[in-house]
């Protein structure tokens, strides 16, 4: 059985191999065209419209002065300030609140008193509107950077914190046996399964922390700054200058995405065994 | 039955005729508690394991089967009785015990050499001694090239074979199998059979099956000890002719295997409720 099992199953692929994945990849090509040319034809339609006239530069923007803008005031440092600023004050409050609420909630597992002490208020909490806090740490930090990094800090390590609780509660106890009965102390069933069955977990949570983080340094901006992306998206929508509006709003989701797609990254590298990344020829 | 539970204690280790007691289970009572109510797992249950003997326990579902299986493993304690282990009562997991479920229990996120080489780890051997001896494992279960592979990547008889090479590497003398091929498929499960009591004999083990599968009994035991519905108990005992010198396969085809598996058939019969 050996022999032929294993024979069969590392021969198989290489037939099918090149023919599957060279469709995948036209496949590829095909689905990147299509958004580029979803993106390039409603950015011509909008600018389309408001040299016609049919709608106002005013309340619209334009989209070649967005661009200028970017362009202009990239290079003289400008959007690059205040763009430090954001990402500066949202990763310090990511990383910070994810490193401590990932720890908490793992170590919960040491304390199964604690836990069942704590999960009430781990539910209140995760039904909470996390964002409320923002106006008291504001009050509490100044208009500063300090008031928006503890805005992050908080709202990541209370999703971190969930999370890895989650994860520790939802780790298999016939694993957990097995270790124990293979001569595994306390301490080998806390590093060889719950943490690595709690990763999915922390992955998940980092996933949704790092938008969160935004979403709060952003709304920390927004309540009182005096820099940051979300500052500039306030200040000139008071003003009214839509285009510089805008041109706050596409660096926002410049760096919201280039950290999903950092995060998808890190998930297949730290979790190579769970991903369906990889073509999976064997059923 | 009856003389085991009369003289507990043979302290003839060396003597061929009766190997001496390696497990010994006296008087075990366990209870456990099911949301307000109290649930008796296994009842006065008593039984002995002689050295290098093949046993397997008979019975229907929750006859307290698994509770036996980890009262031996030292992860659940008894309620009344003892449980003894080479003569002393169980305190804990020992490695003189390894044990086998239905349920794998791979580790999605360890490679199959890492599967294997995770009881050695704990026990702190160094690296390059833990995975030279969890690859000659591999190779001789007919698992070779797969070391990096991970588990989500093998059959179900291919990742039983891995558990085998896991529970196998930390070399314990007492194997406790809790229906471990039941999850295959037929003829799977026929094939993994035949080479699991090859393995064990050549291993020299001493093993407790834990099984619902008759004709699996009859074939590969030297005793079958028949369990009563909840609360567990033993009920009977049978001595078994074809575990020596047959395969299960040949037992399979022996004349006197049918009086066998009807002689267990009928005793427990009694218990199953359709």
């Amino acid at each position: 059985m050996s022999p032929s099992d294993a024979g069969g199953i590392a021969a198989a692929p290489r037939l099918g191999d090149d023919l599957y994945v060279a469709a995948h990849r036209s496949d590829r090509w095909v689905v990147l065209g299509a958004q580029v040319a979803i993106v390039a034809v409603a950015v011509a339609l909008w600018e389309l419209a408001v040299v016609k006239g049919w709608i106002t530069e005013f309340f619209f923007g334009k989209p070649s002065e967005v661009l200028r803008y970017l362009v202009e005031r990239t290079k003289d440092g400008y959007l690059v300030t205040h763009a430090w600023v954001t990402l500066y004050e949202e990763l310090l409050g990511f990383i910070a609140g994810t490193v401590v609420g990932t720890a908490a909630g793992l170590s919960l597992w040491w304390s199964p008193f604690l836990s069942r002490v704590l999960e009430p208020f781990a539910v209140v909490l995760n039904a909470t509107p996390k964002i409320v806090i923002a106006p008291i740490l504001v009050v509490w930090f100044g208009i500063g950077l300090m008031s928006k990094v503890m805005i992050a800090v908080l709202i990541c390590a209370i999703v971190a914190w969930l999370g890895a609780f989650d994860g520790v509660r939802n780790a298999d106890r016939d694993q957990m046996d097995m270790v124990r009965a293979v001569g595994g102390k306390r301490r080998h069933v806390f590093w060889k399964i719950v943490v690595p069955s709690s990763l999915p977990w922390i992955l998940t949570t980092m996933r949704i922390n790092i938008g969160l983080a935004l979403i709060g340094v952003i709304t920390g901006e927004f309540l009182s700054s005096t820099a940051g992306l979300g500052y500039l998206v306030d200040s000139t929508a008071k003003l009214y200058q839509m285009s510089h509006t805008i041109a706050a709003l596409v660096l926002i989701a410049a760096i919201a995405g280039a950290q999903f797609y950092f995060v998808n990254w890190l998930e297949r590298r730290l979790l190579p065994w769970a991903e369906d990344h990889e073509l999976d020829f064997i059923t | 039955m009856h003389d085991m539970m009369t003289s507990p204690k043979q302290e003839t280790a060396g003597d061929a005729a009766r190997p001496r007691v390696r497990v010994e289970f006296d008087n075990v009572t366990k209870v456990f508690r099911q949301r307000d109510q109290q649930v008796v797992a296994v009842r006065d249950m008593s039984f002995t394991l002689h050295d290098r003997e093949f046993v397997s326990i008979l019975g229907p579902s929750g006859c307290g089967k698994s509770t036996t299986l980890k009262l031996i493993s030292g992860l659940d304690f008894p309620a009344a009785g003892s449980v003894r282990l080479d003569g002393a009562p169980v305190k804990g997991p020992s490695p003189k015990v390894g044990f086998m479920l239905q349920k794998d229990l791979l580790l999605p996120w360890r490679t199959i050499l890492e599967n294997v080489t995770i009881g050695l780890e704990t026990q702190g051997m160094p690296r390059a001694e833990r995975n030279d001896r969890a690859r000659s494992l591999i190779a001789k279960y007919g698992l070779g090239g797969f070391e990096n592979a991970y588990p989500r990547h093998l059959s179900g008889g291919m990742r039983q074979r891995v558990a085998l090479a896991r529970t196998l590497a930390a070399d314990p003398e007492i194997l406790l199998l809790d229906e471990p091929l039941s999850a295959l498929d037929y003829q799977t499960k026929l094939k993994m059979e035949e080479e699991l009591v090859r393995i064990l004999q050549e291993e020299r083990k001493t093993v407790l099956l834990i099984t619902h599968d008759i004709a699996e009994a009859v074939s590969v035991s030297d005793r079958v000890l028949v369990c009563s519905g909840r609360p567990g108990r033993i009920k009977a005992e049978f001595a078994m002719p074809f575990s020596k010198g047959h395969s299960p396969q040949e037992a399979r085809n022996e004349p006197s295997f049918n009086e066998h598996f009807n002689l267990l058939w009928r005793e427990l019969e009694a218990d199953v409720t359709i």
